[in-house]
């Protein structure tokens, strides 16, 4: 269900467009990842999302009444001499959240054991996950995190999308921007992809693949008779690429399985089998370079890698 | 009609902040010092015994030193501090506003400035009763007192909004006070001594006046020697009415160009609720 829309939301600075027209619907029980270069806009939208800044033109419907917001800003430094506890009281005043709901909140994000401890002790992670705590109390229907596992610890970062998938199942709407797209591949439900000013591309990860036409590829090597691979791929419909040692496939990613299916290793003895299929790297550089014609498929793409042998 | 509370809360925050500054404690404490060294011996270290006027005079000119140095150490980092850290950004997205935002802060600085000063104040209170003064006659002073700190955390927000870094908002807050305190009266006895006096009143009068710390100086002097005064001024009523103006215009002014600087910077979104 669409919680709000950005329509045709327009913003400068100093004579400088940075929005030029953006339209985004946000879902609830979503989180979509913002993704876009460096002075994309990412923050300046973010932030009229969060209802801090108003752009110079366009609107914020929203579905409904106006939804309760929790923002996590870009570096938040917080205050050095209150400690975490006091930091979520006192931010829980203008939430209306209760002192079990602030007891709970520190305790899901990790930070229950430093509680009392003044936040000039904090490292960078700890403040983060601090900022993430304030972005979740209150039990708000949108929260806006820009570039929220700055600093964050692999383990750190797996909990922080734990629990923003946590609250996506309680229909709550997220929305994030960041830089790695490896690590949001795969945890959130949507991206976006912000160029120019505009949304470039947005939806799912695997509807925007689709619709892009980037294909999985299959690497077969070490076949003990070629030119039998070959053959069992003559008519398949599949571009078939032939390599030195072996060949290469390209195909839909819901046709991986059927190939492998198809291949009869009583003849080609063992195969080695690499599949990469196609990552948001590939889809966010198909995006940039939506203009060119030249887009090899699955070059990026994360393989993997198996060996199967007959009998 | 518009909720009081976050107002409350942010100026609860400041407090409890400036209360817990080290920098804020050791300047209020440094300032307890001088009154106590002033309120005893008066600024011109008259030996034996010195009057209530001097020590009157002693403590309003001591208020003139340390309550704009106090009042910008306290406000100089109170809204650019909150624009780099984030948490302005925050308090919006909360729903706070910028105006509840700016008054939150300005009450709450205010009182950490007034109460920074306690220990000073209770020096020079003592001191003021021990040369023969009556208490009404210190609640009067620190009723100046009290618009004196406005006046100057009133300034010290304007510079803070306006600021792009903290060593502009540095420099301009040392800079403002040596402008107020010092360069303006050295200024005016300058001009007096190199024209023999011709100079025009009303730039005189306007040197004077015109900044907040020479109508707070003002405003005592027409209370505690208004004879004085008088001889300088057309009227007393005059002078009242020129120091309490003067006085409000420097509390309200940088308030006001505070908020449109905010207004400038930030202006939250307005959601459009369909059904």
């Amino acid at each position: 269900m669409t919680l709000c829309r950005l329509q045709d939301i327009r913003m400068g600075y100093g004579g400088e467009q940075v929005l030029r027209g953006v339209d985004l619907a946000i879902e609830g029980g979503t989180i979509l990842g913002l993704v876009g270069e460096n002075g994309a806009g990412k923050s300046t939208l973010l932030k009229i999302l969060a209802g801090v800044l108003r752009p110079v033109h366009g609107s914020l419907v929203a579905a409904g009444s106006r939804p309760r917001v929790g923002y996590m800003p870009e570096s938040s430094q917080w205050y050095p001499y209150l400690s975490g506890a006091q930091v979520l009281r006192y931010f829980a005043r203008y939430t209306g959240a209760s002192k079990q709901a602030q007891d709970e909140t520190l305790e899901r994000v990790g930070l229950a054991a430093v509680r009392d401890k003044k936040l000039a002790a904090y490292s960078k992670g700890m403040r983060q996950k601090l900022g993430l705590a304030q972005a979740i109390l209150g039990q708000p229907d949108l929260i806006v995190l820009d570039e929220p596992t700055n600093g964050l610890d692999p383990p750190g970062i797996i909990d922080f999308y734990q629990i923003l998938q946590e609250r996506a199942e309680q229909g709550v709407a997220i929305v994030l921007s960041s830089h790695l797209l490896a690590e949001i591949e795969g945890r959130t439900t949507h991206v976006a992809f912000l160029r120019d000013g505009q949304i470039a591309a947005s939806g799912s990860c695997a509807h925007l693949i689709q619709q892009a036409g980037l294909q999985s590829r299959v690497c077969l090597r070490g076949a003990r008779r070629q030119d039998l691979l070959c053959g069992l791929l003559d008519g398949s419909g599949w571009q078939v690429q032939t390599q030195q040692d072996g060949v290469d496939v390209y195909l839909d990613r819901n046709e991986v399985s059927v190939l492998l299916a198809s291949l009869d290793l009583s003849l080609l003895g063992h195969l080695d089998v690499q599949v990469h299929h196609p990552t948001l790297d590939d889809l966010y550089m198909h995006t940039l370079a939506a203009n060119r014609s030249a887009v090899t498929p699955g070059t990026n793409g994360r393989a993997k890698s198996v060996r199967v042998e007959a009998g | 009609m518009m909720d009081m509370r976050p107002m409350l809360y942010l100026a609860m925050k400041e407090l409890v902040a400036n209360l817990k500054s080290w920098w804020i404690v050791i300047m209020g404490l440094l300032c307890a010092l001088l009154s106590w060294t002033v309120g005893s011996y008066g600024f011109s270290f008259a030996s034996g015994d010195i009057g209530q006027e001097t020590v009157l005079v002693s403590l309003i000119h001591l208020q003139l030193y340390i309550v704009p140095l106090l009042g910008l150490l306290v406000s100089y980092d109170a809204v650019l501090g909150e624009r780099d850290s984030g948490m302005f950004d925050v308090h919006l997205a909360l729903g706070v506003g910028r105006l509840s935002f700016l008054a939150g802060k300005w009450i709450g600085l205010s009182a950490s400035l007034f109460i920074a000063l306690i220990p000073s104040l209770i020096l020079q209170a003592t001191a003021f009763l021990a040369a023969g003064g009556a208490m009404s006659s210190f609640f009067i002073l620190l009723l100046h007192c009290g618009l004196l700190c406005s006046a100057v955390i009133s300034i010290g927000l304007f510079i803070s909004s306006w600021s792009l870094n903290r060593s502009t908002v540095v420099s301009l807050c040392i800079g403002s006070w040596l402008v107020l305190a010092i360069l303006i009266d050295f200024i005016v006895v300058s001009l007096l001594a190199a024209t023999q006096g011709n100079v025009p009143d009303w730039l005189v009068n306007g040197m004077i006046i015109g900044n907040p710390l020479g109508s707070y100086r003002l405003l005592s002097y027409l209370h505690f020697f208004p004879e004085q005064v008088e001889a300088l001024l057309y009227t007393r009523e005059t002078g009242w009415m020129a120091a309490t103006s003067v006085m409000a215009l420097w509390i309200v002014a940088p308030l006001l160009a505070t908020g449109y600087r905010l207004s400038r910077i930030y202006r939250p979104i307005t959601w459009q609720e369909v059904e």
